[in-house]
C-alpha cells in the first residue's frame, strides 16, 4: 500500500518574517544492529524569534532525538534526513566543524538532570567562560569572568560573584539549573532548547525556572523550545504546542487555541493523564493504556490506533497532518469534535514518566 | 582554573579565617580519620611480621652460632641477641625500635639494620618513583590518543599491544629488555646500580632497563584503564553532553573534562598499586643486582636474617597502607567535591 | 561508538558500508571469545592429558652428554637444556605444575575466601568488621612479599606453595564475595526468603551463594594469570616448586644464567607463560564483558 508519507509535501504554509528556525521533513533513523528504529518520522514546524514553543510527548516520541539532531548531538549511528534551517544555514548535513560552530553561539541547549550536566571537577565560573570563550577566542579570561558573572545575575543566581568560584555540588538543582541556562546563554544564541530541563527539580522550583526562560525570552528575544512529557508545563508558559507521537507531529496550535479544543485522542490522553487539583486526591490516574509504539515496527496506519479508544478501519491509513481549522493542526481521522472542552490544567504539574 | 573576578573583598575574607577553616575542614578531619583506620592496621601487620618470622622453623640463635657450637655457646648467643627473653617483650622492644632508631643488628653483616636501610631504600625508592613516571607519561597519552578515535586503528593497536605486554610478568620483561640492550644491542648494562654520586647520566643508565621492566606493564595497565574510562565517559556523562553542546571541540572535551574526571580513578588505581609495584622490585632488582630494599629483603631470607627480613617485609606492608592513606588525602586535596564536604 | 566524532556528516554513510563493518564486528567479537577459550583447553589438554598420550622423554634426570641440543634435533624438538634434559618435556611437565597450582589456589580461593567474604558480608555487624580488618592485614603486603615470606616459612614444595599463594587469594576473593553479598543481600528476594522463614544458613546457601558464584567464578578466572604469575616469581627466586623438577618460574631462572649463549631457554618458557596467562585474562576479560552485558 502506499502510503502518504511517500507524496506528501511538507506542509509549512507561509514562512513567518520573524523565523529563525525552520524545520521541513525531518527524519532521524538509527541503524544499528537489527531493525532501523525510525525515531523521527518527518516533522516540520517553524519557530519565530521571541517564541516558545513546546514538544510535548511520552518517552520515545521523538521529541528529544529531533532537537538533539538539530544541534548534531546524535551519535554516528543516526540517519539525519529533511531540512532544518537556522537563520538560512541549514543544519542538516552540516560538517562537524561547521555544526560546533553553531552549537552553542546560534543555538543551545539546557539538560535534563543539572546534577550530572555540570562538569563536577570544574568551578561554575570555569564553565561558563568555557563558554563564552569557545566561540570567541579573543575575549581575555578576565573579561569573560566578568561576563560570566553577569550571566549569573542575568539567570538571577544570588550571590553570583561567590557562586562564580563554587562547584556544581555546593548548587542547589534550581541553581545548577540556573547556571546551565548561563553556560547556554553565554553567546547569545539565536535558539534555547530546554531539554526536559525542569523535569529533575522539585515543583517550585520548576515554577520559577519556568518564569526565568520566559523572562529571559521576552528580554532577549530568545526563542526558546522547551521539550517536555508535561501538557501542563506547555499549557502554563508556551505560546504555541506541538504533540508528538511516534516521530511525528499528531497535534499542532497554538496554546490557547488547543487547551481550547484539544481533538486528537492521544493530546486529551496526554491531558488525562494530569493530576488536576480539581480532581479529588487519591483518586486514580487516567493512564494512557497499552505500550508506547515500537519505532522499528510501526505500522503503516496511525501509530497510535493500537492505544486508540476511538480507532476504527478506517486508522490503519495514516492520517495526515492538516489545518483542520485555522491555526491547528492535527492528524485523525476521529478528533473529539463534540463540544465537551477540555479544562486547560492549572499549571499542574504531572508525576513519573521522566526522560525523553 | 579559576579565573579572576573583582572579589577581591571576599578573597580577604577568606584569608581571615583560614586557619580556622583548615583545623575545622572536612579534609582536615578525612586526614584523622584515615589516620585513625591506618594505625591499627600497621600495628596489626607489625604483629603479623613479627609472629611470621618466630614461626620459621630452626633456632635462629644456633644458626648464628654455628654447627659445631657447644650448647653454652649457643646460650651465650641467645643472650646476647636477647632472644631469652618472651616473645612479647621482644616484639615490644622491636616496637619501641622504631621510635628509637635501633633496629637491631644484620645477624650476617653485624651492620646495625637502620644504617642498612639508609643504604638500601634510596635505591628502592628511585626505581620505584621512576616507574611510576616512566608509566604515567607513557600511558596519559597513548590512553587520550587512543580514545580520540574509539575503535580506530590506533586505540586497536593499543588495546592488542597492550593486552599483551600485560600478560608478560616482569622477570620475563626485565630478561628480555636485558637480551635486547644489553645481550644484542650492547647499548645497557645489564646488571649493576651506578650512584648518583657517580653522574647522573651513569645513574640513570644503570637503572633504565629495571625502571623499563617495573614500568611497561604498569603502563599497559594504566593506559587499558584510562582509556576505557575516557571513553566511557565520552560516551554516557552528561556533562561531556553539556561540553559539546557549547561548541567544544571534540579534543578539548576529551582533554578538559572527561579526563579531569577520569583522573581521579587514575590516581586511586596508582596508590593502589605503590604496594604492588614496591613488591615487584623484589624480583627485578635481585636480576639487575640493584642494592635495593628488595635484595636485602631477599638475602635476607635466604640467609635467615631475621631483624633484617622483619624489617624489610614491614616496611613493604607499610608502604603500601601510606600510599593508600596519601592517595586518600590527595584524591580529598584535588577533587572539589571532597574539599567541600559534599559527598 | 565514538559519539566525540558524531557528525551529520558522519552519520551518512551508505547502508551497505555500516552492515559490513557491523558484520566483521560480530565476527570479532565471536573470535575474540572462542581464541582464548580454544587456547585455554589446549594448554590444559597438552599439559595434563599431554604427559600420557604423548611420547615425552623424561622432564629430569638427564645426562649432561645429551646437553645444550639445538631444537629440531631427533627425539627433542625443542632442543634440551643444559642439564641434558628435554625442553618440550620440561616445558609440558612444568606447564602441569604452574596450571595445578593456580587451579589449587584458586579453588581455596573460592571456597574459603568466597565462604568468609559471603558470611562475613551476609552477617553483618560486628563479626564482619572483625573479618574485613583482618582480611585488610593481609591484603595491605604486596603479595610476592608475603608469598616469598610465608613459602620460606613453610620451605619449597608444590602444597606449601599452594598454601603461600592462598594467603592473598583468600582475601581478595573474600573482598569481592563480601561486597557481592552486600548488593544481593539488599535484593527484594532475599528479604522475602527471609521474611518467609528461611533460616539465615538456608538463604546464606539458597540464595546469596548461587547467585554470587558467577561472579566469583569471573574473578578466579582472571586470577588464574596473577596467580601463575607469582608462582613463576616464586619459583625463579627458588622458593617455589623446587628443582629439578621442572616449572616455567624455574626454566627462566636457570635460562638466564646462559642468556647471552642460548637465549631460546629463557624465551621458550617466557612464551608459555605469556601465551597462557594471556588465554586466561583475554578469557576472563571476556566472561566479565559478556556478564555485564556489554
Amino acid at each position: 500500500m502506499k502510503t502518504l508519507e511517500d507524496t506528501a509535501v511538507p506542509v509549512t504554509a507561509e514562512i513567518h518574517p520573524d523565523a529563525v528556525l525552520l524545520v521541513e521533513d525531518l527524519r532521524v533513523t538509527f541503524a544499528r544492529s537489527g531493525p532501523p528504529v525510525h525515531a523521527v518520522n518527518g516533522i516540520s514546524y517553524q519557530l519565530r524569534a521571541g517564541q516558545m514553543l513546546a514538544i510535548i510527548g511520552e518517552s520515545g516520541s521523538g521529541k528529544s532525538v529531533s532537537v538533539r539532531a538539530l544541534m548534531g548531538l546524535l551519535p554516528p549511528s543516526a540517519r539525519i534526513t529533511g531540512s532544518a534551517r537556522l537563520v538560512g544555514t541549514e543544519l542538516v548535513g552540516l560538517d562537524e566543524r561547521s555544526m560546533r560552530q553553531i552549537r552553542g553561539r546560534d543555538i543551545a541547549m539546557v539538560f535534563q538532570d543539572p546534577a550530572r550536566s555540570l562538569n563536577p571537577t570544574m568551578s561554575v565560573g570555569a564553565q561558563i567562560v568555557e563558554a563564552i570563550r569557545t566561540h570567541r577566542r579573543e575575549v581575555r579570561k578576565a573579561a569573560a569572568a566578568d561576563r560570566a558573572v553577569e550571566l549569573l545575575k542575568l539567570v538571577r543566581l544570588p550571590a553570583a560573584e561567590r557562586r562564580f568560584h563554587e562547584y556544581p555540588h555546593q548548587l542547589s538543582g534550581g541553581m545548577r539549573q540556573r547556571v546551565m541556562i548561563a553556560i547556554a546563554l553565554a553567546s547569545n544564541p539565536k535558539v534555547l532548547i530546554a531539554d526536559e530541563a525542569t523535569t529533575a527539580l522539585d515543583v517550585t522550583t520548576q515554577a520559577q525556572i519556568m518564569e526565568l526562560l520566559v523572562d529571559l525570552q521576552q528580554r532577549l528575544g530568545t526563542a526558546v523550545v522547551i521539550i517536555s512529557h508535561d501538557l501542563g508545563l506547555a499549557a502554563s508558559y508556551a505560546d504555541e504546542v506541538l504533540v508528538m507521537y511516534a516521530g511525528r507531529i499528531v497535534e499542532q496550535a497554538e496554546t490557547a487555541a488547543l487547551f481550547r479544543n484539544v481533538r486528537m485522542p492521544y493530546t486529551k490522553a496526554l491531558l488525562g493523564a494530569i493530576p488536576q487539583l480539581s480532581t479529588p486526591s487519591h483518586s486514580l490516574l487516567a493512564v494512557i493504556g497499552g505500550q508506547p509504539p515500537d519505532l522499528s515496527a510501526l505500522p503503516p496506519g496511525c501509530a497510535f490506533e493500537p492505544r486508540c479508544p476511538r480507532a476504527d478501519e478506517q486508522c490503519t491509513v495514516r492520517p495526515e497532518l492538516t489545518e483542520h481549522e485555522p491555526r491547528h493542526r492535527y492528524a485523525c481521522w476521529h478528533p473529539h469534535l463534540d463540544a465537551d472542552r477540555a479544562t486547560p490544567p492549572e499549571g499542574a504539574v504531572t508525576e513519573g514518566e521522566g526522560q525523553s | 582554573m579559576t579565573t579572576t573576578v573583582a572579589t577581591t573583598s571576599i578573597r580577604t575574607e577568606e584569608r581571615a579565617s583560614l586557619l580556622g577553616r583548615v583545623l575545622g575542614s572536612p579534609l582536615a578531619r578525612l586526614i584523622a580519620r584515615r589516620i585513625l583506620i591506618a594505625t591499627p592496621l600497621l600495628l596489626a601487620i607489625s604483629i603479623l611480621v613479627f609472629a611470621m618470622l618466630e614461626a620459621i622453623p630452626g633456632d635462629p640463635a644456633r644458626n648464628q652460632a654455628g654447627m659445631d657450637a657447644t650448647e653454652e655457646q649457643v646460650e651465650a648467643v641467645r643472650k646476647q641477641m636477647g632472644l631469652d627473653r618472651p616473645a612479647v617483650e621482644r616484639y615490644l622492644t622491636w616496637l619501641g625500635g622504631f621510635v628509637t632508631g635501633n633496629l637491631g643488628r644484620s645477624s650476617v653483616s653485624e651492620q646495625p639494620v637502620t644504617s642498612l636501610l639508609a643504604e638500601r631504600m634510596p635505591v628502592t625508592i628511585e626505581l620505584v618513583a621512576l616507574a611510576f613516571l616512566v608509566s604515567l607519561a607513557i600511558a596519559i597519552p597513548v590512553a587520550l590518543l587512543a580514545a580520540r578515535k574509539p575503535g580506530g586503528v590506533f586505540d586497536r593497536v593499543v588495546m592488542v599491544i597492550s593486552m599483551t605486554l600485560l600478560a608478560v610478568p616482569n622477570y620475563v620483561m626485565a630478561l628480555l629488555l636485558v637480551l635486547v640492550f644489553a645481550v644484542t644491542l650492547r647499548s645497557l648494562p645489564a646488571i649493576g646500580y651506578v650512584s648518583l654520586d657517580d653522574g647522573l647520566l651513569a645513574n640513570l643508565r644503570s637503572v633504565t632497563l629495571p625502571v623499563l621492566a617495573l614500568a611497561i606493564p604498569l603502563a599497559c595497565f594504566y593506559a587499558r584503564f584510562l582509556r576505557g574510562d575516557l571513553v566511557e565517559q565520552m560516551n554516557s556523562a552528561d556533562y561531556v553532553e553539556t561540553a559539546r553542546a557549547k561548541g567544544v571541540t571534540p579534543w578539548k572535551v576529551l582533554w578538559g573534562h572527561a579526563f579531569r574526571n577520569s583522573s581521579f580513578g587514575l590516581l586511586t588505581l596508582v596508590g593502589l598499586n605503590i604496594g604492588g609495584l614496591v613488591g615487584g622490585t623484589v624480583i627485578v632488582e635481585q636480576i639487575f643486582s640493584m642494592p635495593g630494599l628488595g635484595v636485602l629483603m631477599l638475602q635476607g631470607v635466604m640467609s635467615r636474617d631475621t631483624a633484617v627480613v622483619q624489617i624489610c617485609v614491614f616496611i613493604f606492608a607499610a608502604v603500601a597502607v601510606l600510599a593508600n592513606l596519601v592517595v586518600d588525602v590527595m584524591y580529598a586535596v584535588l577533587d572539589p567535591r571532597i574539599r567541600y564536604g559534599h559527598r | 561508538m565514538a559519539i566525540a566524532d558524531a557528525s551529520i556528516g558522519a552519520a551518512l554513510v551508505p547502508s551497505d558500508a555500516v552492515s559490513r563493518n557491523e558484520r566483521w564486528a560480530r565476527i570479532r567479537r565471536r573470535l575474540v571469545v572462542w581464541v582464548p577459550a580454544g587456547s585455554v583447553t589446549f594448554l590444559l589438554l597438552l599439559c595434563f592429558v599431554g604427559p600420557f598420550v604423548l611420547p615425552l622423554p623424561s622432564p629430569i634426570g638427564g645426562s649432561v652428554l645429551d646437553s645444550g641440543l639445538p631444537p629440531g634435533t631427533a627425539g627433542h624438538p625443542l632442543g634440551t637444556d643444559v642439564n641434558g634434559n628435554d625442553v618440550l618435556s620440561r616445558l609440558i611437565y612444568g606447564g602441569r605444575a604452574s596450571l595445578t597450582i593456580a587451579i589449587a589456589t584458586n579453588v581455596i580461593g573460592l571456597v574459603v575466601g568466597g565462604g568468609i567474604g559471603a558470611v562475613s558480608g551476609f552477617l553483618g555487624g560486628k563479626a564482619d568488621t572483625v573479618i574485613m580488618r583482618a582480611l585488610d592485614v593481609l591484603i595491605a603486603f604486596p603479595s610476592l612479599v608475603l608469598t616469598i615470606a610465608i613459602a620460606q616459612i613453610l620451605g619449597p614444595s608444590v602444597p606449601n606453595t599452594i598454601l603461600a599463594l592462598s594467603a592473598f587469594s583468600v582475601p581478595a576473593v573474600a573482598r569481592i564475595a563480601r561486597s557481592a553479598t552486600l548488593k544481593i543481600a539488599n535484593m527484594p528476594f532475599i528479604q522475602a526468603a527471609e521474611l518467609s522463614g528461611s533460616t539465615t544458613w538456608r538463604t546464606l546457601t539458597r540464595h546469596v551463594v548461587p547467585n554470587i558464584t558467577p561472579q566469583m567464578l569471573n574473578f578466579a578466572l582472571l586470577g588464574m594469570g596473577i596467580v601463575i604469575v607469582t608462582e613463576g616469581a616464586l619459583s625463579f627466586l627458588g622458593m617455589g616448586i623446587p628443582a629439578p623438577a621442572p616449572s616455567w618460574g624455574n626454566m627462566i631462572f636457570e635460562g638466564q644464567q646462559s642468556l647471552s649463549a642460548t637465549p631460546l631457554l629463557v624465551l621458550w618458557p617466557s612464551l608459555a607463560l605469556l601465551v597462557t596467562v594471556l588465554s586466561f585474562n583475554m578469557l576472563g576479560e571476556n566472561v566479565r564483558d559478556e556478564m555485564s552485558g556489554r
